[in-house]
């Protein structure tokens, strides 16, 4: 499906253009940001490969959102199967960013024989999390892109329990899938950014994030946080991730970078269900467990990592002139309205670990 | 401190500083209305300095700094002290002209007739305000002297309120109950007072001569090869900023109008843990790690006994601010710091507070049911 050429902006540069495009870019978004980013002289042909599900998996709906806003083109290439995922978020809003003028091709971004054709300027991948499923991609458009941007993550960091935020250039995992894919950015000479999200939440999300929270606050049910439940984490708002992976077009500053995409405030486990609770009008009730001691795996019981895990966005906010508008504790309101409304609280949860971790706890 | 052979291109040091004047009012204070400058950004020119304390811990290495950067220094202090004395950081050239250049008026703040007598007239250009606690102890120097420039204040991260969401930055809220309470008035004051001010909020400072037994608490046990007793789960979070670091951001809003009315955040660029900190003490130490040994505070009654150095709360704040507008960086990392502190102080055997390990014991004794020897 090849991609519609439309008239592009003349990229001639004696003087600014009167238009930064001719092209009206066809957002629906109040007030469209075409034209309020100084940088955006020429509209960028920006390819998207998009995850099927998990965490990441709205992150392309929402800066497919703000790169048409910004007034260049965009091509959505989702891995996965149409049929199956056309019904459920964020992938049936697909429809609505089709109206504002995004192609949406349903792929295998494995694969290149089901690619897009056509050329493209800068390629964001936001699917793969390994060499395998990274390297077509790479391979594809290496000498054929001026921008190659992978949506990594801040989870591939070491640990280090000493000084835990996270800042770029500290160690990364050797042996994590995505600093393979870095690795192989890096060595192949591709003109690469790279960013590492924390945990996001935001509408249209594909997998939960505050809901966790909301789930048992809502309901009056403690709320078992491991131990000792003063651990600090980040939860960034989408659009927030959004607007800084769409500081990339046109951005020559930000080859062979890599940036830390999160809020630059984090909370404590505690403190997320204070201020769900404080959101709810509800009573705040929570018990610590010791995970290891109940024989709870990695991931158990729990929808975070159970150590300190936030990162600094400061390097982001001094290169690529981004700033967070969101930060959790102004949302937090609206998170529980939107749960609440949407009548999340009649369904029924499983329980069974938590009312494991609580007897036990007892 | 560096040797006074560096070159320094200012003018020299017998010529009477120049009242340097901004074009616009003397006494704008206001954020945004004091921008304009008919100076070149970062020329300073020398100026007539005021340093109220400045004998003990910052004001020794701050002095320096602006004597070095072709200041004229006066520091205020109650005398108790001699104000120049050698420190492990001066080579004897550079402590020779220290010595040789800073002004001494001899005087108890509190005393404000005596102060206004001492300070009337002397044309300071800049007042740097180390000591100050109370609101009413800034008035007397803002009444005084009405020509000032620049006051320049040392307030504390301590202002800040207990927040669910940190890092705390400058335009979080702020704790009108904190113990802290009087720098909040005094920053009050001197943004009510038209002056142009500048606030810097450090948090926890730490380096060669610190007078509160920071870094000094862990050296005396790891020392002593004693556990670290530690409050609670030792994830709790707190930050160290270098007193070397923090004179030099001191430095950096000298003069500079981007500083006028702001309040900057200052410490070290890394947070860390009260685990780690014991941690990063011992390497810095070249010694083998302690036993840390955790215990619930609540459990335990250390009367009016401080039982460790740190709030026991996440306590860090955001230095982006002053990174991004006053071109300023801190030098030291955390065991660089520690090391730093280490081989010019305790690691010579300095300290300012006897080893005292009475709540050590007691909390030994409650969590393991032994006193170490």
């Amino acid at each position: 499906m090849a991609p519609t050429h439309l008239s592009t902006a003349t990229s001639t540069f004696a003087g600014r253009p009167a238009a930064l495009s001719p092209r009206q870019p066809r957002s629906w978004a109040p007030g469209s940001r075409a034209g309020s980013r100084g940088g955006c002289v020429r509209c960028e042909r920006c390819l998207i490969a998009n995850t099927k599900g998990g965490g990441h998996a709205f992150i392309g709906l929402h800066l497919a959102k703000r790169l048409l806003a910004d007034g260049h083109q965009v091509t959505i290439m989702n891995d996965g199967d149409e049929g199956k995922l056309t019904g459920k978020a964020p992938f049936s809003e697909y429809a609505a960013l089709k109206q504002a003028g995004a192609e949406i091709a349903w792929s295998d971004p494995t694969d290149p024989s089901t690619y897009p054709s056509g050329d493209f300027d800068v390629v964001y991948d936001n699917n793969g999390k390994t060499l395998d499923a990274c390297k077509p991609l790479i391979d594809t458009f290496k000498g054929r892109c001026s921008h190659h941007v992978f949506v990594s993550s801040v989870g591939a960091y070491e640990a280090n329990s000493v000084e835990p935020m996270h800042v770029e250039g500290d160690a990364r995992k050797a042996s994590a899938g995505h600093v393979e894919v870095e690795g192989y950015l890096k060595s192949q000479g591709v003109p690469y950014t790279i960013f590492h999200p924390l945990y996001i939440y935001g509408p249209y999300t594909a997998k939960d994030c505050e809901q966790w929270f909301i789930d048992r606050v809502v309901r009056d049910r403690t709320v078992p946080l491991p131990a000792p439940g003063i651990q600090l984490t980040s939860l960034t708002h989408v659009e927030d991730v959004a607007s800084m992976l769409a500081t990339v077009p046109g951005n020559a500053n930000a080859v062979g970078q890599e940036y830390n995409v999160c809020s630059d405030r984090c909370i404590t486990f505690e403190g997320i269900v204070g201020a769900v609770a404080e959101a709810l009008g509800k009573e705040a009730k929570v018990v610590t467990y010791d995970p290891k001691a109940l024989g709870l795996k990695k991931g158990e019981g729990f929808p975070f990592r159970t150590v300190h895990f936030f990162a600094s966005s400061d390097k982001a906010k001094r290169e690529l002139g981004w700033a967070p508008s969101h930060d959790f504790m102004k949302d937090v309101k609206d998170l529980c309205d939107a749960y609440v409304s949407s009548g999340r609280q009649s369904q029924d949860v499983d329980f069974s670990l938590d009312d494991k971790i609580l007897t036990a706890s007892a | 401190m560096q040797a006074a052979g560096a070159n320094r291109a200012l003018a020299p040091a017998a010529a009477p500083a120049v009242k340097a004047r901004c074009c616009g009012p003397a006494r704008v204070g206001r954020r945004g209305a004091a921008r304009v400058t008919c100076m070149a950004a970062g020329a300073t020119e020398p100026k007539k300095v005021l340093l109220m304390g400045g004998s003990r811990f910052i004001g020794v290495y701050l002095s320096r700094m602006l004597i070095e950067a072709g200041h004229d220094v006066t520091l205020y202090t109650r005398g108790k002290k001699d104000v120049a004395y050698q420190i492990p950081d001066d080579t004897d050239e550079s402590y020779a002209k220290f010595a040789a250049s800073v002004h001494h008026i001899k005087g108890d703040r509190k005393d404000e007739a005596d102060l206004k007598a001492k300070l009337s007239g002397q044309g300071f250009q800049v007042v740097y305000d180390i000591n100050g606690r109370e609101a009413s102890e800034a008035a007397p120097l803002l009444d005084t002297m009405k020509d000032l420039e620049q006051y320049i204040f040392c307030s504390s991260a301590g202002v800040y309120l207990k927040s669910g969401q940190m890092p705390h930055c400058e335009v979080d809220a702020v704790d009108p109950k904190s113990r802290h309470k009087g720098k909040l008035e005094t920053e009050d004051l001197l943004d009510k007072s038209g002056v142009n001010w500048t606030s810097l909020r450090p948090v926890y400072i730490y380096g060669p001569l610190n007078y509160n037994p920071v870094e000094e608490w862990f050296f005396h046990r790891i020392k002593a090869g004693r556990p670290v007793p530690v409050p609670g789960s030792g994830m709790q979070i707190t930050q160290l900023g270098h007193v070397k670091d923090l004179a030099s951001a001191f430095v950096k809003v000298l003069a500079n109008p981007t500083a006028y009315g702001q309040i900057y955040n200052i410490s070290g660029e890394r947070y860390v843990t009260f685990d780690g900190l014991a941690l990063a003490c011992a390497e810095a130490m070249g010694a083998p790690e302690p036993e840390l040994v955790h215990y619930d505070p609540k459990s335990m009654d250390f009367g009016k006994a401080k039982a460790f150095p740190f709030r026991d709360q996440h306590f860090f704040a955001s230095i982006d601010k002053a990174e991004r507008q006053l071109d300023w960086k801190p030098e030291f990392g955390l065991v660089d710091g520690l090391r730093d502190s280490y081989q010019k102080d305790f690691g010579r055997g300095n300290y300012r507070k006897e080893a005292d390990f009475t709540t050590d014991d007691m909390v030994l004794e409650k969590v393991k049911g032994v006193v170490a020897v």
